[in-house]
């Protein structure tokens, strides 16, 4: 396998190639902002899966009819502590942004917020919106039901998303905490990576076409019937994440769901989004303090033979992130150049 | 240092005693009474603990926890009385403290007061500090259900699991419970630990005279076990690998971090220190959907959901599919009506327990 060359770009640099093209598309600017920080965010933390290369998906489900681009964001109903917010199909990056920044204000007031999202697009990665929590000094909850990709614990008929979640706490001398998870036991990325390196995957993960368990990377994508995290704890929580996105937001949900990959259909997809301020709960010092102790608590925990030192969850992803930040993210030459060629067919400069 | 141990029990195979469930709470709330609790906290507590028994959850159970209670009130580890007062609150949140209260109490309590905050909010959260455990944390959604609201109630717990790749315990196993109500069916209720398996199960195990299934528990210097009667010196493995020792971390944020108690993550200490407080944390949350899509819209669409994950075909040898909580209330019900079948050695115990205070237990 050849090594694709790649380029290094500043976050400046990332972003003034993302925000110029998703305005072209047709996004209003705000959202488009909105939507250009995610990518810039992503990409700094070594996800380019959730960068640069999702301005193709936007522009091709915009385009075929599945993405709304024109959204009102005002909540259908709200209270001091609650909103219920229709995305009309709208991007899921937007969506959740805006929503997690809604329970932030509410949170500001009454010291939590919760926000509940319906019809939207795809979130992609669901740890943005913790940390967009986060930068407003708040503890961060934001769970995403998804198309169906996991049967039910005990069952072979997939019938659940693999309902990923994130779960954000700001630090004052560590980078901020963010966990981001599914709760299918692997996730997709690691699923093809094994397929692709015909690697055999370990006991508990999926489901082959025909419902007995499998090791075989390439069969269980083929059949895309995962298994739960931790068997029936993870199944029992994507039950209970579908009740708070899904069910509590009212429209789709389960089987109702639809893949990124149907670029005509809208996407259906509910969030549930929750801001906790910890000043409602004790001082903001303190907080900061304990969370900091936590921290040092799990790096200072001796490492099992073969383990270089004691991680908390998302520190390879700040790792990626201050080396990053120092010499650029390494992006693609030739997604580079399906960039510029798309500047051009919108008659755009390439800001390059 | 007062230890005392529910966990020492002999594997033989055990005769049975049937207890009638309201025997049992009245049983529970007198000698809670009797020692000094109030009534109506010695009742919620009483209604706490049988309701683990209906689920056959002994480690739960008023067996299990009703002796451990009396311990720790006379060993001076928790407080009998529980004014938990309240610290600070706004509109949707408010933080207890738990003043070494039984965490029972306190969670319960405080789920009630989430929910009244909730119908005028739509959402509310509150925190306790400082309290003792509160045993089997899918009841305190519940009080939410029963409100027609969806509940959540976590917990922090003494250090049981290591983070990943390290060797030393640091988090509980963090008990969580999610409910959410049903019209036509049972309520949803998801109520698990954070660990494989949680150390309640272990102890049915190890009451069993069973061997632990294989990847669930180490012992202290990281090499695996099967014997289910050493948990509480052994490192828990989390649910799922490093997903379910990133929500144990998160669940620490949540409890014991935010509560600002005196004690959080490794220094949360053993129920059964009786002297000692226990510095446990709590976190509640009410959601009333009469402020988005309304009760009957709710429930009407978690019906849905549960007769989507009924007709799910099941796996060759499994007999259907359930959803969380499902077999426990159809097992609480059934024993709510026929009795509870509990090894006589339990029932011994809670006699015990009674029998300096002319309160008595029968059974069949």
């Amino acid at each position: 396998m050849g090594m694709n060359p790649t380029v290094r770009l500043s976050r400046e640099q990332i972003r003034s190639v993302a925000f110029p093209l998703l305005r072209a598309i047709g996004m209003p600017p705000e959202d488009a902002a909105i939507t250009a920080d995610a990518m810039v965010w992503n990409e700094l933390r070594g996800a380019p899966g959730h960068g640069l290369g999702r301005i193709f998906q936007i522009l091709e489900r915009s385009r075929a009819g599945g993405l709304n681009l024109a959204v009102d964001w005002t909540p259908l109903r709200e209270t001091s502590g609650t909103a219920l917010l229709d995305a009309c199909d709208g991007w899921g990056v937007v969506a959740g942004t805006r929503a997690m920044g809604i329970a932030v204000d509410k949170a500001r007031d009454a010291g939590v917020g919760a926000v509940v999202v319906r019809n939207s697009d795809v979130t992609s990665a669901m740890g943005y919106y913790p940390y967009v929590a986060v930068m407003a000094g708040m503890v961060g909850l934001a769970i995403t039901n998804s198309v169906p990709l996991m049967p039910p614990w005990g069952g072979t008929e997939v019938l659940l998303g693999n309902q990923a979640f994130a779960i954000g706490a700001p630090t004052r001398d560590h980078p901020p905490l963010i966990f981001d998870s599914s709760s299918s036991a692997y996730n997709m990325g690691k699923m093809r990576s094994a397929a692709a390196h015909g690697e055999k995957l370990p006991p508990g993960v999926a489901l082959d076409d025909t419902g007995e368990e499998t090791d075989d990377a390439a069969a269980a994508l083929e059949a895309l019937r995962l298994l739960p995290m931790g068997g029936h704890r993870g199944g029992g929580l994507a039950i209970m994440w579908e009740v708070l996105t899904g069910i509590l937001a009212g429209r789709r949900s389960t089987t109702e769901v639809v893949g990124m990959q149907e670029l005509d259909r809208t996407a259906g997809v509910s969030l549930y989004v929750q801001a906790v301020d910890p000043k409602a709960f004790l001082s903001y010092e303190e907080f900061l303090a304990r969370v900091d102790r936590l921290i040092d608590q799990i790096h200072s925990n001796p490492p099992r033979s073969g383990v270089d030192r004691v991680r908390v969850p998302g520190e390879s992803k700040a790792g990626f992130e201050s080396e990053y930040r120092a010499r650029g993210v390494p992006v693609p030459a030739d997604l580079l150049e399906r960039l510029r060629a798309l500047c051009g067919d919108f008659g755009l400069a390439w800001p390059l | 240092m007062a230890v005392v141990s529910t966990r020492d029990r002999s594997s033989a195979a055990q005769e049975t005693g049937v207890v009638e469930a309201s025997d049992l709470r009245a049983f529970t709330a007198a000698v809670l009474a009797a020692h000094s609790m109030p009534a109506a906290d010695a009742a919620l507590t009483a209604d706490a603990m049988v309701w683990a028994d209906l689920r056959g959850r002994y480690a739960h159970g008023a067996s299990s926890k009703l002796p451990q209670c009396v311990a720790r009130i006379r060993a001076g580890g928790t407080s009998p009385s529980a004014n938990l007062p309240v610290l600070g609150e706004t509109g949707a949140t408010f933080v207890l403290d738990g003043r070494n209260a039984w965490g029972q109490v306190a969670a319960s309590r405080a789920m009630m007061r989430a929910v009244a905050k909730a119908r005028s909010v739509g959402f509310a959260v509150g925190v306790v500090r400082d309290c003792s455990s509160a045993a089997a944390m899918g009841y305190y959604p519940l009080l939410a259900v029963a409100e027609g609201m969806i509940g959540m109630a976590f917990t922090n717990g003494p250090p049981l699991i290591p983070p990943t790749g390290g060797t030393t315990k640091l988090l509980g196993n963090q008990a969580h419970a999610i409910g959410c109500p049903a019209d036509r069916h049972y309520p949803i209720v998801y109520d698990a630990a954070t660990s494989a398996m949680s150390t309640s199960e272990m102890d049915l195990v190890h009451d069993r005279g069973e061997l632990l299934p294989p990847g669930v528990l180490f012992t202290a210097d990281g090499r695996p076990t099967r014997d289910p009667s050493i948990w509480v010196d052994g490192l828990l493995a989390p649910a799922g690998g490093h997903r379910g020792y990133g929500l144990s971390l998160m669940l620490e944020i949540l409890t014991g971090v935010l509560a600002g108690g005196a004690r959080f993550a490794p220094d949360v200490g053993h129920p059964f220190l009786g002297g000692e407080p226990q510095g446990v944390a709590l976190f509640v949350a009410a959601i009333d959907p009469e402020h988005s899509i309304g009760h009957e819209e709710l429930t009407r669409r978690a019906d849905s959901l549960i007769e989507r994950l009924h007709a799910s075909e099941a796996a060759p040898g499994t007999e259907r599919i359930y959803v969380p909580g499902e077999r426990s209330f159809i097992l609480a019900e059934q024993r709510e009506r026929d009795g509870i079948p509990m090894p006589t050695e339990r029932l011994e115990d809670l006699r015990r327990v009674g029998s300096g205070l002319d309160i008595s237990l029968t059974w069949r």
